[in-house]
């Protein structure tokens, strides 16, 4: 298991059913494809970032890793051990390894339980030391103290609230952390200090991550490889720096010229897109962004799936326009090359 | 000296001066919003930018006469058009609100009646301000709802507003906001809620706005790169006062408050993964007695000892900025070091 990655994630598949009308439950309309066939990998102590718009996937994604979901097809691996199909009581102890934490810190804390007992809760269920003691040097990692660790959850800031969401997930010393959306909801002087946190438990702790976000400045500030999400596709990948100075596919491009102000291009030079995202459940044929893409081809675009292509900064990406680079087969897509 | 002739087109649309809001709490009275002066003139774009608590909403509220119990205007004045707002009848401000101003809310959800189709909506508040017929009315909800970039407007029309997206409601409030010819119009977070590309969109459509319909418009945001995207002038907020203010290029080329040096410290885009972001620690005071000091001065990494025994001087730069800080001549603080996400690849 040496040269295992920490997560891999192969061609996963992540289809919900849909109904429709009073008696929901009898009938089924058709399926939405929430994820569809994606692949990643993350290594100890790396960030991998999924950015991407609403309904594009990215939390169905964090959902399949941490196995709330099952995958329609697909495999997830830890330490190459395959864990898609595995039994509640077989992934007990792996639970340990992979912990979350989530963006909103009101919903998912126990408004009746203190500090203490949140950050206590994981190591009871795990039959670890929970003293006291143990808790404070918990709370130390994540720069809580004394203070703070006989108050209820609605008495501290939005920012202490995330630092209890992210004890909480180290408490079992994890080795991979699943980050949904982890600064979305706070200022941006406090989600400076959040993202300090989580960057030094990586390089310290030397903590793998899984980081989603809608906002492209977090994911390459804190992720070395990102990935970016099209309507259930991971339509380009690669170091984060390449991606972002040297983006390949047209999605990519227009994302992040799409960020306002001086991070991203100047208002004149800005691509936007026409309209918004297609319904998921009748997503197009051929490629995804056809209906939007700026610089469509014609019927091919139209018609055929894209392959991935090699991109000049070590990645790859999904767009028909890359033809003259050289492809790579679906079932490497996932594989880090730098 | 330059001469400047007296006559209505130099005053600007919207000047606040010295606005106090005050919130009786059970400690005493909250200073949410002390001491505000801000102006916006014909056909400008001014941003007001500041973070959780700074009293960015509220002086939106207390312009459009929204201010809900306790909260209450404590001292200040405001004049559009020249006009006193406060000695204004309720009645009379209320013909005002929704026709010479208007607001964009951020949650546009929220805003937007759940069980009425959003063309009703729109036909409720030309109805209020304007005595067109039915008919003309329905005319102008199809060409507002055109001019807002919605495809298909006798459909949307239609439509209830939980069966459009984001980015669609957004557009109704917008069309809604310049239903009846504002000359003013406040946006308040108008693309908080809305996806990377879609808040692009929108953005390109205030602009549109402010450059073929001539109107103004006061922007409230939390994000600094909106803020640099859209406005000519920005106001920084902390703690209820306006900490500085300025044109968008010297805000980040040559901030003169600490607290914005320290924000733009702390953006994600002005730093590699290499190095860790700035911080401000701490927490925004919340100002019940107010004393005379600097309100920033404990999370402030240029405090000295006057800053936390006197109120700081407002010291201006230039025609526009000024600063509320003992230190803002004599400090050189950095701005935006970054270069920009898209260095020269971008077409």
């Amino acid at each position: 298991m040496s040269d295992e990655p920490l997560l891999k994630v192969e061609n996963l598949h992540v289809h919900f059913a849909t109904r429709r009308g009073l008696l929901a439950s009898r009938r089924r309309m058709g399926q939405v494809k929430a994820v569809d066939g994606v692949s990643f990998e993350v290594a100890s102590g790396e960030a991998f970032g999924i950015v991407g718009e609403s309904g594009s996937g990215k939390s169905t994604i964090a959902a399949s890793v941490m196995r709330l979901l099952r995958p329609t097809a697909g495999r997830i691996l830890i330490d190459g051990l395959d864990i898609t199909h595995l039994s509640e009581a077989a992934l007990r102890p792996l639970r340990r390894e992979v912990q979350m934490v989530f963006q909103d810190t009101k919903s998912s804390l126990n408004p009746y339980l203190t500090v203490e007992q949140i950050v206590r809760e994981p190591l009871i269920t795990y039959g670890l030391p929970s003293d006291r003691v143990r808790i404070l040097e918990i709370l130390a990692r994540v720069g809580l103290g004394e203070a703070h660790i006989d108050r209820y959850s609605n008495q501290l800031s939005g920012g202490q609230r995330q630092r209890i969401g992210i004890a909480r997930a180290i408490a079992l010393s994890p080795r991979l952390i699943v980050a949904d959306e982890p600064v979305s909801a706070l200022d941006v002087s406090i989600q400076a200090q959040i993202l300090n946190l989580l960057r030094s438990l990586r390089k310290e702790l030397g903590l793998g991550f899984v980081l989603i976000s809608h906002d492209i400045s977090v994911v390459s500030y804190f992720c070395q490889r990102v990935g970016v999400m099209y309507l259930g596709r991971l339509v380009e990948q690669g170091p984060t720096a390449s991606v972002m100075r040297q983006p390949s596919h047209p999605y990519t491009k227009a994302l992040i010229s799409a960020v306002p102000g001086r991070f991203g291009a100047r208002a004149e030079r800005r691509i936007l897109l026409r309209g918004e995202a297609p319904d998921p459940i009748s997503p197009p044929r051929g490629c995804a962004f056809h209906t939007r893409c700026p610089v469509k081809m014609g019927s091919i675009c139209e018609t055929f799936p894209p392959p991935y292509h090699r991109t000049a900064g070590g990645g790859w990406a999904a767009c028909h326009l890359l033809s003259s680079q050289s492809q790579i087969a679906e079932s490497q897509a996932g594989k880090v090359m730098i | 000296m330059r001469l400047i002739p007296i006559s209505a087109a130099t005053d600007p649309l919207l000047e606040v001066r010295d606005l106090q809001v005050r919130i009786p709490t059970r400690r005493g009275d909250l200073l949410a919003v002390d001491g505000v002066d801000l102006t916006v003139g014909a056909g400008e774009i001014v941003g007001v930018v500041g973070e959780s608590g700074s009293g960015k909403t509220l002086t939106a509220y207390a312009i459009m006469g929204l201010l809900s119990a306790p909260a209450v205007i404590s001292r200040g004045v405001i004049r559009f058009r020249g006009q006193d707002l406060q000695a204004l009848a309720a009645e009379e401000r209320g013909r005002m609100r929704g026709s010479a101003m208007s607001m964009v809310f951020q949650e546009p959800l929220t805003a937007l009646n759940p069980v009425f189709p959003v063309g009703t909506q729109i036909r409720d508040v030309i109805r209020r301000h304007t005595n067109l017929s039915d008919r003309s009315i329905r005319g102008r909800i199809l060409e507002l709802l055109d001019h807002v970039g919605i495809a298909g407007p006798e459909r949307v029309a239609a439509a209830y507003p939980f069966e459009l997206s984001g980015g669609m409601r957004q557009r109704i409030l917008i069309a809604m906001a310049i239903a009846c010819g504002p000359s003013l119009v406040i946006a308040d977070e108008p693309t908080t809620a809305l996806d990377t590309t879609i808040q692009a969109q929108i953005l390109e459509l205030l602009r549109r706005l402010v450059r073929d319909d001539g109107i103004s418009l006061l922007l409230i945001s939390h994000d600094f790169g909106i803020v640099a995207d859209l406005c000519q002038r920005v106001y920084v907020m902390y703690a209820g006062q306006v900490v500085e203010h300025a044109t968008a290029g010297q805000l980040f080329d040559r901030p003169r408050h600490p607290y914005t040096s320290a924000l733009l410290g702390c953006m994600p885009a002005a730093r590699d993964g290499d190095a860790p972001l700035d911080t401000i620690e701490g927490t925004v005071p919340t100002v019940i007695d107010p004393k005379a000091l600097c309100r920033f001065a404990d999370r402030c990494g240029y405090a000295q000892a006057r800053c936390t025994e006197q109120s700081p001087p407002r010291q201006t730069f230039g025609v526009v900025q000024d600063a509320l800080c003992f230190r803002a001549a004599e400090l050189t603080l950095p701005g935006l070091v970054t270069p920009s996400l898209t260095d020269g690849v971008l077409p």
